[in-house]
């Protein structure tokens, strides 16, 4: 899990997964604990599968503040990357990788 | 005076040089230019397959998910940002060696060496040309230590500081040329540091739309504080007109130069603090121009905006002019002769942004971890994490030097590390809590997880109410609590109606009432659903409803600075800690609260202050500043240097400038005399417009080419626009005319209507000051405003009242009556 798109592709997955809206939907703005809709429940899922998914913790007192799905997908990259750039330069290898 | 009984002789010696220097030039010139086209074409092969490779990028970028496709663009940009930096590098040499074929040097210098006996002709330039097969320098950079000899010695014994020490020798000629186009038109020999006859004649020309280089011109005293590199801070009084600005951009140029070799500063290490954004576009040709990458300018409002923006509040700042408007309407409607520190709303900006205050907010900083912050148990699941007594004594026992904010930090962290260790064993008993009630059988772990999310919610809060500073409601604190203001102001001396500007300071905060007033900006509202599941009684202070927006307030200027300035000190932030020099214009018109930002804001940057106490806007300056600025900065190792001598403008528009400000105002003139300002009463609006009209045309026809029609307020300017804009456009003259209103970025040639505060630092070769009338102008906070309107005028400068003339112009009168070509009018009402 080398760069911020991976990771942010690999929970937006989690997210339609555990909260059970279309993967096509999730946008980096969709809601989490901003939107009255979720249940807490939910988020607590989302939250476990995205421990399971990336192998991190995620510190209770830390969940209210993802506002809205990006602000997860910052968490974990900031987690996976600390004491790196938080959004590394990919590699052109990589960048392939994105499109092909 | 030998050399110049030769002057033919010498004449094609220096064209055969310059001729020479010339094609050297050209082949540099020719090297830039294909080096350039080289990057040129990598990189537009790169944008050509840029859009290929980000097609569907650029789709998405007006989508939702614009976020990645923007990180996605950005990996391209950066492959091509190397390339681009290089092109770059390639154009700037370029301008510099077009410039060079049209004029490679403006001076020479004969220098004969001490130690060795060896002449050498010192061509200097705005740029340095170096001869790449023979390695001999063609050109002298006008920052190279040996060019200092041109600007600081006539003919005769001279010495220079190179880096490996100083060197000493003889000056036995001074020559200055005229080159056009690449073409010899004359050249000058002097035993003096600049020849008048030169300086004189680059005076006598229009005002540009911006301001333009002085290399070929600069002064022996300007040298100096151009080159100093000695002290810590250089401050500068420098009379209307002496050319501070310019010194102050060419020392930036200067210290860049010295970057070259290695001690010095590269752009992005130097900040300029410009007075408005007008300014700011005036100035901003003048690096490039040196050949130098543009630096950055600041206003105040941008940092105090940044730095609320931090702290999380969203308001709306009183910008400055709008500060100046305010203070100064009362004052012109009403006609009395009010100062603007008659007024409470003067006098409370006075006291605020004063040292005094400046003293009370660092006692207050110090206070805050003592008595202002909540300190509180940290419990988490019921059991104590950390007691209230030894989370302050972590506070305050950390190291000193460490700001109070970081401390804050420290401790949070030491805090849920705490918890951290105690969460595992905290969620078994809470899900031994939920199976035994046998609610939610299938989700018990989501169930379990929710709780402790919550749980961890609530303590984290808690926590956050003494861990993280709510700077605004500290502010209000300080001004509702008048007990605590005036223990934290003991020993210091307060204006007499202090209370009477607390009153107003309570008001303008919105603090009057005794409402709890506003404050937990750091709650998070949309969160407070999470909370309200808890079944356990939440003694959390901030899921009280008291977080009343911010959005719609309104924050004074005082406010936005003290507030500032508070953030700074409390946070210890480390956004500027790449600058290395600060330079400072028009420093009169800042407060001890401005110079205690910069000191927060720059704490190991050297500065260049620039200022005229006889320039100041709405409070009085004197000398003093000159010795306050260094010790409010924290500087040892001060350097006060005056410049009386205004270039700017004719010697009859600098007497009689000088004559506004009284005795003692004693400003010297470069001998260059002009026409005597005209002072002329109307009997009304009709008569004004036509007046004016009139002075415009005979401005315009005598080829000036930038006309300032300056006014008290930006109200007034406003009246005055649309008295004149019908008259001027049915002229049919093709200078434009516009009204230059707060903060926007204009060229000045044409005619500009435009308040005096707005007017600062410009110049015009015309001016027209309306509205000089007994009432408008009758405080010595106005008697400066008119100093500064007629010192904008470079050639021209005509004045127009109603009714009866402001007083300041009897002394004018006075002093120099012969002088004057003062209307008869004007002279019978005046005098």
């Amino acid at each position: 899990m080398r760069d911020y798109k991976m990771i942010y592709n690999a929970a937006a997955e989690v997210l339609s997964e555990t909260i059970g809206i279309m993967r096509g939907e999730v946008t980096s703005r969709t809601g989490l604990v901003s939107d009255p809709a979720i249940d807490p429940v939910d988020i607590a899922k989302y939250v476990m599968a995205c421990e399971k998914r990336f192998d991190v913790v995620i510190h209770d007192e830390d969940v209210l503040t993802f506002l809205c799905f990006e602000d997860s997908v910052r968490y974990i990259a900031d987690v996976l990357f600390e004491g790196e750039q938080s959004v590394p330069i990919a590699s052109d290898k990589e960048r392939e990788a994105w499109y092909y | 005076m030998s050399v110049l009984d030769d002057y033919a002789g010498e004449f094609t010696r220096e064209m055969e040089r310059l001729s020479q220097t010339l094609v050297l030039a050209r082949n540099r010139l020719a090297a830039a230019e294909l080096t350039r086209e080289e990057k040129e074409t990598i990189i537009l092969a790169a944008k050509v397959d840029m859009p290929d490779d980000t097609a569907h990028a650029l789709a998405g970028l007006s989508s939702a998910n614009s976020f990645e496709d923007l990180v996605e663009l950005s990996q391209y940009a950066y492959m091509v940002a190397e390339h681009v930096a290089e092109h770059d590098s390639a154009a700037q040499n370029v301008r510099r060696f077009r410039s060079m074929v049209l004029k490679p040097y403006f001076a020479r210098v004969d220098f004969v060496f001490a130690d060795t006996g060896e002449k050498e002709a010192v061509y200097i330039g705005r740029y340095s040309l170096r001869d790449e097969a023979s390695r001999e320098i063609a050109v002298y950079d006008w920052r190279s230590p040996i060019a200092g000899v041109f600007y600081r010695f006539g003919t005769g014994p001279a010495f220079y500081e190179a880096p490996g020490g100083r060197i000493d020798g003889q000056v036995l000629l001074k020559r200055q040329f005229e080159i056009l186009r690449g073409q010899l038109e004359y050249f000058f020999d002097a035993d003096v540091e600049i020849v008048d006859e030169f300086l004189r004649k680059l005076l006598s020309q229009n005002a540009a739309p911006q301001m333009k280089t002085i290399v070929e011109t600069i002064q022996r005293d300007q040298d100096v504080v151009i080159r100093d590199q000695e002290h810590d801070v250089v401050m500068v009084q420098g009379a209307a007109g002496s050319g501070k600005t310019s010194i102050a951009l060419h020392r930036a140029a200067y210290l860049m130069y010295q970057g070259i070799a290695g001690a010095g500063l590269s752009s992005s290490q130097i900040v300029i603090i410009s007075p408005n954004r007008l300014f700011e576009g005036y100035i901003s040709h003048v690096l490039p121009e040196l050949g130098e990458q543009s630096v950055r300018t600041m206003v105040f409002e941008e940092v105090f905006e940044r730095t609320l923006d931090q702290v999380g509040i969203d308001c709306e700042v009183q910008s400055k002019n709008r500060l100046l408007e305010e203070l100064m309407a009362p004052a012109a409607s009403a006609g009395s002769a009010g100062l603007a520190c008659q007024t409470v709303a003067g006098r409370a900006l006075a006291f605020k942004m004063s040292e005094t205050f400046v003293e009370i907010l660092k006692r207050f900083v110090y206070e805050i971890p003592r008595r202002w912050i909540p300190f509180a148990d940290a419990e988490y699941g019921g059991r104590l994490v950390m007691s209230r007594e030894l989370i302050q004594a972590k506070v305050l026992q950390r190291e000193k030097h460490v700001p109070l904010g970081v401390r804050l930090r420290k401790t949070q962290l030491l805090i849920r590390q705490n918890v951290h260790k105690m969460r595992e064993r905290r969620l078994k008993e809470l899900r031994s809590r939920v199976v035994a009630r046998n609610r939610h059988p299938f989700d018990t772990k989501e169930y379990v997880r929710m709780l402790s999310i919550r749980e961890s919610t609530a303590m984290i809060r808690r926590v956050k109410a003494f861990t993280e500073i709510d700077v605004f409601a500290l502010y209000c604190g300080l001004f509702r609590d008048e007990g605590a203001f005036y223990r934290l102001a003991e020993g210091l001396s307060l204006p007499p109606d202090m209370g009477e500007i607390l009153a107003y300071c309570r008001e303008s905060l919105g603090l009057s009432g005794g409402e709890e007033g506003v404050g937990g900006y750091n709650s998070e509202p949309s969160t407070d659903r999470f909370l309200s599941y808890n079944s356990e009684p939440l003694t959390d202070r901030f899921l009280s409803d008291n977080s009343e927006p911010l959005t719609d307030r309104f924050l004074s200027y005082a406010d936005a600075a003290a507030l500032t300035f508070l953030w700074l000190v409390v946070s210890g932030h480390r956004d500027f800690a790449g600058i290395h020099q600060v330079v400072v214009d028009e420093a009169q018109d800042y407060y001890p609260l401005h110079y205690a930002i910069l000191r927060a804001l720059f704490p190991k940057a050297h500065y260049t202050v620039l200022g005229d106490i006889n320039q100041s806007i709405e409070k009085a300056a004197d000398s003093a500043i000159y010795s306050s600025i260094p010790r409010i900065l924290g500087k040892e190792n001060p350097a006060l240097l005056t410049l009386s001598t205004s270039f700017r403008s004719t010697r009859e528009i600098i007497d009689f400038s000088a004559g506004l400000l009284g005795e003692g105002a004693r400003i010297k003139s470069f001998s260059r005399s002009g026409e005597a300002p005209v002072l002329s009463g109307v009997a009304d609006r009709d008569e004004l417009r036509e007046r004016m009209l009139e002075e415009i045309e005979v401005c315009l026809a005598a080829g000036h080419q930038s006309v300032g029609i300056i006014c008290k307020t930006e109200r007034e300017a406003r009246e005055v626009y649309r008295l004149l804009a019908p008259g001027l456009r049915s002229l049919g003259h093709k200078a434009p005319v516009r009204l230059i209103g707060a903060d926007c970025v204009e060229e000045l040639a044409g005619v500009s209507v435009l308040p005096i505060y707005m007017a600062k630092g410009l110049e015009f070769d015309a001016v027209i000051v309306c509205g000089v009338d007994a009432e408008r102008y009758a405080s010595e906070d106005d008697r400066r405003l008119l100093y500064i309107a007629c010192t904008r005028a470079l050639h021209r400068l005509s004045l127009f009242y109603e009714g009866e003339a402001s007083r300041f112009f009897q002394v004018v009168q006075g002093s120099s009556s012969t002088e004057h070509r003062v209307s008869n009018k004007g002279a019978g009402d005046a005098s």
